[in-house]
């Protein structure tokens, strides 16, 4: 019985697919779906649907009794994404691109359930440098072709066609520079107000020609990131998801085992009874029964003296995260939503709730259509509360100390988690604990806090007109508004007189309290005209042309107390002294206005040229603004069923301006800073102003960023090896920075247009399918990325300049290295590499100035994805490698210090020689050394005072090979699912972060922490760091 | 549109256009006294042997071993440098405006500053310094940069201060409140200073200088000077306080870095002199006696415990420059060139100076619970300087006999914080003497300056600064990083 069935095609991420075909089988009848994706088809029940689409699996159905059938595809492997999203949220054919893009489907970002949209992206898009730390809110760094900036090198989040901003809230600093070391936190950037259940999509423009027309902010790239929609006529649909993760604390140091508490060889403190040393330099295990600890009313504790292997790791709990997420959509006739709120809970490994994040995100997105007119808006607000552990040095002045500076300096043979009643067990509280240099890890949780709070929207509204049919005049308002607050206190820490610690000169704790808000506004609004035309059947014409409006200010307000007067009582009134007020307002504007034209021949070659001049308040009046134009050629080779084949190449010029209030000398409230704290005016009642630091620079002129590309896309073998590779090679003149200045100026910095860099670099991806029956399929994704970066030129005058440091160890821009090489002054050597020391110590002597010990450079990053699906199984599993540079670890120096690392198990400890060493003599000429280093001085041997040049070892390779992610998925049979009303269930198991290799001189880190937020400073390594997790997880989705 | 971008001024911060004076003068000088009070006082009373690292925590090996390096005096470069930059522009203002009051205190503080800066690193920029629009200033020797303090200080001193235009300095002046009578006397003074330091070297500039002051009848200071003498600048408040103790003391992770030398200790102890107790513990909270450590003994086996602690006060003043120092410096000019006229009488108002200043503020409870800062009764010198006393000047003795007691009083006057001073002193005139034996030693004999225990330079005692890496790597003119036991050109 013939009948009509209706229905409508969308492909895995809900987007409708104009132009399936749909034929019934057997026959040569057939349709087409129209350009939402419905369909409509007479067919007699028994017989069979065929629907195919290029990239798509094929899908085949039988008529039953049901009037209506819809169809979900999946994307066939590695299938070359026809349309792709690019700027102003104009789609695309892929192949008319001249430029490398990438696009990751919401597929890729729920495979394991996260909180960060990169979050498992690491490895899995060539030409991107992800770096997103497994820890609860962590800041993601995304890095497109390497550092072409010494101020922001973030590229553009583009949400449905507004920019949204990526600020990190890490403090007021506009440039993410920020090198501060003490008491540091990460309350994560932009991105991580995005919730990837809400992902339809994401669309990576990797170079300048496809930011070109984008504006300067674009200039390191661009990220399209396109929300789920609900389609015309669609149903009410209901798509519920729910994962809960469990958490264990990831990569601790590898500690030695063989040495107890102590110093210089002596398991007691000198001249008393009491071990309080905070390192482990005693005496070698022994397994006695010992007294140790501080003397409390002529009493101490006992244990046996072995080592505790995982004391430290003890420490830390179980971590769970929940994430509910519910999305309704629907349609209309000419209207559409889609509506989703998905609720965040975790609580990370660190004990208490020291850890733990609140988010709740919603996101409306509707359309409307008329004749000639359509109208979209998306509205997202994000809630997020995060309770942040504070990483970095401690501030005894203030807050109170960092947790992990803390707990890497207890002795391997002292039970951490014994130390956790602090107010029962006499023997650890302040005055008794076990040494006066460093504080119970459990007090500094519980007693010293840090709250990190957003409100956030972000949204816009556009509409379009068709003037003609092939005339298009859109307009958008965006805006993206962000209220923040922080709160952080830390808790008096006043020693007993005549207390053990008070007798030993430990520092009284003032206790303090910072509250400050920071308040982000930022409004986006463009008008284009698009008119698309056919010169002939074989030559199309399209082309924009459009103005664009940018304004981001900011608004920060933070006050700080030290001095409690009341215990526990955490408000800014509770001081004597004097409240600290900080203020940093800003504001910026950029207008532009920008055309491009493409110009299609055959369908098989396409020419785009782009243009655009901006005009920005950051610049010197009369010399803001700048053009920059772009020209990219594609060209299709062959194209078959089989067979698919492009090349294509790009030029692009982008220019782009800096931070506020760059231009012009100042005068700031006058104060004196020291290596430990400051003094400040109003000092006995009367004020000051001093000039700035940073001085003011009037000639400040846009970097210019030219950028060439080659590229080529081949699917071969029915689309079963899929390749995409690109080179590039980039130049970035005039790269703007805070250039150091020397001191004797009287300042210390000024910005302006000082160094030229160079990046250029291979990016390859490969998909392929070995293996495919009609029960199996074996798909392989890998990638290889390869960045080359040089500071080609720098100012007259200059030979580096300074990124970041930590002690003795600087990080520079230097002309001729990558950007990045770490020096500090190593040991003396003769000309044929033997060590020189001092001949009455056997100490090393250091030369007088730094020398380079390594760049933080990568040699290359690779990924590697297998997935395996069996029936309604898959199995998927990612590595990633990234291979060479060095990072800095403040943790390998710490450990070193207090003797819990294992390189501190050199020769057992015994007194040695310095290996290959000699003394100078005083005619220049050298002799062997025979003076050993003492017994006593082993322990100095690992400390910077006693032996300067122990500081190069601080430097380690940064290279690991991670399992990022593993998952097994099952997708409930569809004849199952259907019976219970359902129209898809799957559920999952995963885990993340399973397993990490690092080499063997980083027994301490994982290499992705640091804590110097999430741009050029924060390659420079960690200071003090938290540990990652390992997670292990399941999650169900339904969809009715 | 341009009137649209117009908005790159801060919305928080000053336009330095029209800064007053008065401003810019108080930032400078907190801006020296800061620099010189927290690591140029560190690495001074370290090497001055009034403190040594404490065997228990390590802040100050470097100092104490004489390993510094490039990056670990900065500050003591870049506070001094900074705060020169508003001293030197107010003074430009100053000149503009012919307000010749704080022309004069402005050159005084530029002159003290660098005076301080030289001694320490010898070649400094001074002339092509504090340019904006000079990012590689030249480097001017210590010679050259002697002589432009004196032509700058003449040039200040010959202005005429009754024609100066207002406004007039007054509570923005922290060191004397606007008296310019006492700014005139501390001009002389630096100058004198500023003589006094190249009698080895240039003899003859010393003495024409010097004689030229006499000549003249140029006042002197017979007051101190420097910030906060009256307890009422400095508060026992975080980022309030005295600079040392607010480095030393309240910012650090442990307080106890800083305890006493032998050297100091066995000089007071020797003539029972009773600033021992102002300067360091002397017996814990039980009352049982603490003792010293000897100069760079930080791995000493002795229990830590036992071991005196240096007194360092939040209320504490910053010292420009004592009226001990500017008794003992005319003492010493009026033997070198006066025939030792008055000389005595000089040398005894120091020493007597000196007792009164040490200290005005002393922990009274020493236990941080209810820890107060009592403004103490002064010490009499009287019996010390009276005949047969410890300190009697050495009237019928050699003029090294003379020397040597005028520079050991100074030493001592420079605790706590011009510990740099008493170290350039003694490299200039060799007093105190060097024990050629080390401190353990039973011969050992009491205030003489032995060298570090865990000294790392094969017995030459540190003589310099080396220049800070931010210097030698931003400035293409900064001349070769120079040995930490090189001397400074002065000290022939």
């Amino acid at each position: 019985q013939e009948k009509t069935v209706t229905g409508y095609v969308i492909d895995q991420d809900d987007i409708p697919l104009p132009g399936v075909s749909i034929l019934i089988k057997g026959t040569t009848t057939g349709v087409q779906s129209d350009f939402d994706g419905n369909y409509s088809i007479q067919v007699s029940e028994g017989q069979v649907l065929v629907f195919s689409y290029i990239g798509q699996k094929t899908v085949e159905r039988t008529v039953e009794g049901a009037n209506t059938i819809n169809i979900q595809m999946e994307q066939d492997a590695q299938a070359l994404e026809e349309v792709v999203v690019t700027a102003f949220g104009k789609t695309k054919q892929k192949k008319s691109l001249g430029y490398a893009t990438v696009s990751v489907s919401a597929k890729d970002l729920t495979e394991v359930n996260n909180t960060n949209p990169f979050e498992s992206l690491s490895g899995k898009v060539a030409g991107v440098d992800i770096t997103v730390p497994a820890q609860p809110g962590a800041s993601a760094k995304v890095i497109l072709r390497g550092f072409s900036s010494l101020g922001s090198n973030s590229p553009l989040y583009i949400v449905d066609g507004s920019p949204i901003s990526n600020a990190n809230n890490r403090g007021s600093d506009p440039n993410n520079l920020s090198t501060d070391a003490t008491r540091t936190y990460d309350a994560g950037n932009g991105l991580n107000d995005i919730d990837p259940n809400n992902i339809a999509n994401i669309n990576v423009l990797k170079g300048a020609a496809a930011a070109a027309i984008y504006g300067s902010r674009a200039s390191n790239g661009a990220i399209i990131i396109t929300t789920k929609r609900a389609l015309e006529g669609q149903k009410l649909r209901v798509d519920l998801s729910t994962a809960t993760d469990f958490s264990e604390v990831g990569r601790l140091p590898h500690y030695q085992n063989s040495f107890g508490q102590g110093w210089a060889g002596q398991s007691y403190s000198r001249g008393t009874d009491a071990s309080n040393e905070n390192g482990s330099w005693g005496a070698p295990f022994d397994g006695e029964i010992r007294t140790w600890g501080n003397i409390v009313d002529n009493s101490q504790q006992i244990k046996p003296y072995v080592a505790l292997e995982d004391n430290i790791k003890d420490f830390f709990q179980a971590g769970t995260s929940f994430t509910n997420s519910v999305r309704l959509s629907g349609g209309g006739e000419t209207t559409n939503f889609s509506f989703i709120f998905t609720d965040t809970n975790s609580d990370g490994v660190i004990p208490t709730e020291a850890d733990a994040l609140d988010r709740k995100v919603f996101n409306l997105s509707a359309g409307l259509r008329g004749k000639r007119f359509r109208a979209r808006t998306v509205a997202n607000y994000i809630t997020r509360d995060q309770n942040i552990v504070n990483t970095g040095q401690s501030d005894n002045a203030g807050e109170g100390e960092s947790l992990i500076q803390e707990i890497i300096q207890i002795p391997r043979d002292i039970s951490v988690l014994d130390l956790r009643d602090y107010e029962n067990n006499p023997f650890n509280n302040n005055d008794n604990f076990y040494t006066p240099y460093s504080r119970n890890p459990w007090w500094t949780i519980n007693e010293n806090k840090t709250f990190y709070g957003t409100n956030r929207f972000f949204g816009n509204v556009n509409l379009a007109y068709d003037l003609l049919p092939n005339l298009v005049l859109t307009a958008q308002v965006g805006a993206d508004i962000s209220n923040n607050t922080l709160k952080s206190y830390g808790a008096i820490v006043s020693y007993t007189p005549g207390s053990p610690n008070a007798l030993d000169g430990a520092t009284n704790n003032a206790g303090g309290v910072t509250e400050g808000k920071n308040d982000r506004k930022e409004y986006d609004s463009f008008i284009t005209l698009d008119y698309s035309t056919d010169f002939s059947t074989d030559l199309t014409f399209n082309a924009t042309l459009g103005g664009a409006y940018n304004e981001i200010s900011t608004n920060f307000l933070s006050v700080s107390i030290t001095d409690l007067s009341v215990p526990d009582f955490y408000e800014l009134t509770n001081t004597a002294g004097r409240q600290i007020a900080t203020q940093a307002d800003s504001k910026r504007r950029i207008y532009g206005i920008f055309g491009s034209a493409e110009l299609g021949y055959k369908d098989r070659v396409f020419l785009t040229f782009t243009g655009r001049n901006d005009w920005s308040s950051t610049l010197p009046i009369g010399a803001n603004s700048y053009f920059y134009p772009s020209v990219a050629l594609s060209g299709v080779v062959i194209e078959n069923d089989n067979t698919f084949a492009k090349v294509r190449a790009s030029y692009a010029k982008v220019a782009k301006d800096t931070g506020p209030y760059a231009t012009a000398n100042t005068l700031i409230q006058a104060g004196v800073t020291f290596d430990f704290g400051q003094i400040n005016f109003p000092i006995a009642g009367q004020n000051a102003f001093e000039l700035s630091g940073i001085l003011g620079n009037p000639n400040l002129k846009p970097e210019i960023t030219r950028e060439y590309e080659f590229g080529a896309e081949v699917n071969l073998f029915n689309r079963r090896l899929n390749i995409d590779a690109a080179y590039y090679n980039k130049d970035t003149e005039g790269v703007i920075i805070n250039r150091p200045l020397a001191r004797s100026t009287g300042y210390l910095s000024t910005t302006g247009n000082f160094i030229d860099l160079n990046n250029k670099g291979f990016e390859l991806s490969l998909g392929i399918v070995p293996v495919q029956t009609d029960n199996f399929r074996w798909n392989v994704n890998y990638t290889f990325t390869k960045n080359e970066n040089e500071v080609t030129d720098i100012a007259e005058g200059l030979s580096e300049i300074l990124i970041n440091s930590a002690f003795a160890v600087n990080f520079y821009a230097e002309k001729g290295r990558p950007l990045g090489v770490y020096k500090t002054r190593v040991a003396a050597t003769t000309d044929d590499g033997r060590t020189i020391v001092d001949p009455s110590s056997g100490i090393p002597l250091q030369v007088d100035n730094e020398e380079e010990i390594g760049t933080s450079q990568r040699d290359f990053v690779m990924g590697l994805k297998n997935s395996f699906s069996y029936k309604n199984f898959t199995l998927a599993a990612s590595l990633d490698w990234k291979e060479g540079g060095e990072m800095y670890s403040y943790t390998a120096r710490l450990l070193g210090f207090t003797g819990n690392s294992l390189p501190t198990l050199y020769n057992d400890r015994s007194p040695f020689i310095v290996p290959n060493s000699v003394n100078e003599n005083a005619d220049g000429t050298y002799s062997e050394n025979t003076t050993p280093i003492n017994y006593i001085d082993v322990t100095g041997f690992y400390s910077s005072s006693n032996n300067g040049s122990i500081e190069e070892t601080h430097v380690i390779d940064k290279t690991f090979v991670r399992l990022r992610d593993m998952s097994l998925t099952y997708n409930l049979p569809l004849a199952f699912v259907e019976k219970l009303g359902l129209t898809t269930a799957a559920f999952s198991v995963y885990g993340k972060n399973l397993a990490l290799w690092t080499p063997d001189s980083n027994p301490y880190v994982d290499p992705e922490v640091s804590t110097f937020g999430d741009d050029l400073a924060s390659e420079f390594g960690e200071f003090a760091g938290n540990p990652t997790q390992r997670t292990y997880g399941f999650a169900l989705k339904v969809s009715f | 549109c341009d009137q649209q971008l117009d908005i790159n001024k801060d919305p928080d911060l000053l336009d330095p256009e029209g800064v007053a004076i008065s401003s810019e003068i108080a930032a400078g000088i907190i801006g020296i006294g800061g620099a010189h009070a927290s690591s140029i006082s560190f690495v001074g009373g370290i090497w001055s042997q009034f403190w040594s690292q404490s065997l228990s925590s390590s802040q100050y090996r470097t100092e104490d071993n004489y390993t510094i390096g490039t990056n670990d005096y900065e500050r003591a470069w870049s506070n001094t440098y900074d705060a020169l930059s508003d001293i030197r522009n107010a003074k430009k203002i100053a000149l503009e405006r012919e307000n010749w009051n704080y022309y004069l205190i402005a050159t005084c503080l530029e002159a003290y500053a660098f005076q301080i800066l030289t001694d320490f690193y010898g070649d400094i920029p001074y002339e092509e310094a504090n340019d904006p629009s000079n990012f590689t200033p030249n480097f001017n020797t210590g010679e050259e940069v002697y002589d432009f303090m004196i032509r700058d200080l003449d040039d200040a001193l010959g202005r005429d201060l009754e024609a100066s235009s207002l406004p007039a300095p007054g509570s923005d002046d922290f060191v004397f409140g606007g008296n310019m009578d006492n700014w005139t006397a501390f001009a002389n003074t630096l100058k004198l200073k500023i003589f006094l330091r190249q009698t080895e070297a240039r003899p003859t500039v010393a003495e024409t200088g010097i004689r030229a002051m006499l000549d003249s009848g140029a006042p002197f200071l017979t007051i101190n000077a420097g910030i906060g003498l009256g307890g009422d600048v400095f508060e026992d408040e975080a980022s309030l306080s005295n600079p040392l103790y607010e480095s030393d003391r309240r910012q650090l992770n442990t307080q106890n870095n800083l305890r006493a030398s032998t050297t100091m200790w066995s000089f007071l102890s020797a003539n029972a002199d009773p600033r021992l107790e102002a300067f360091y513990q002397t017996v814990d909270t039980s009352g049982d006696p603490l003792g010293p450590l000897d100069q760079g003994d930080y791995n000493s086996q002795a229990p830590p415990a036992t071991i005196s602690l240096a007194d360092i006060s939040p209320l504490s003043p910053v010292y420009f420059i004592s009226a001990a120092q500017s008794y003992f410096m005319q003492a010493e000019a009026m033997e070198r060139y006066n025939g030792g006229a008055g000389a005595k009488e000089l040398y005894d108002a120091g020493v007597l100076a000196a007792f009164e200043k040490s200290p005005n503020f002393y922990d009274n409870t020493k236990s941080e619970a209810d820890q107060t800062w009592i403004f103490s009764e002064p010490y009499d010198g009287t019996p010390f300087i009276a005949e047969g006393g410890p300190y009697e000047y050495p009237v019928a003795g050699t003029f090294d006999d003379k020397l040597k007691s005028i520079i050991v009083q100074k030493w001592i006057s420079c605790y706590p914080d011009q510990g740099y001073e008493s170290f350039f002193e003694q490299h200039r005139t060799g007093f105190p003497e060097i024990s050629p034996i080390p401190q353990s030693n039973e011969a050992y004999v009491a205030g003489q300056w032995a060298y570090s225990v865990e000294g790392l330079t094969g017995g030459i005692f540190p003589q310099r600064l080396v220049y800070p890496n931010s210097e030698i790597s931003r400035n293409s003119n900064a001349p070769a990083i120079i040995d930490i036991t090189v001397p400074i050109w002065w000290n022939k």
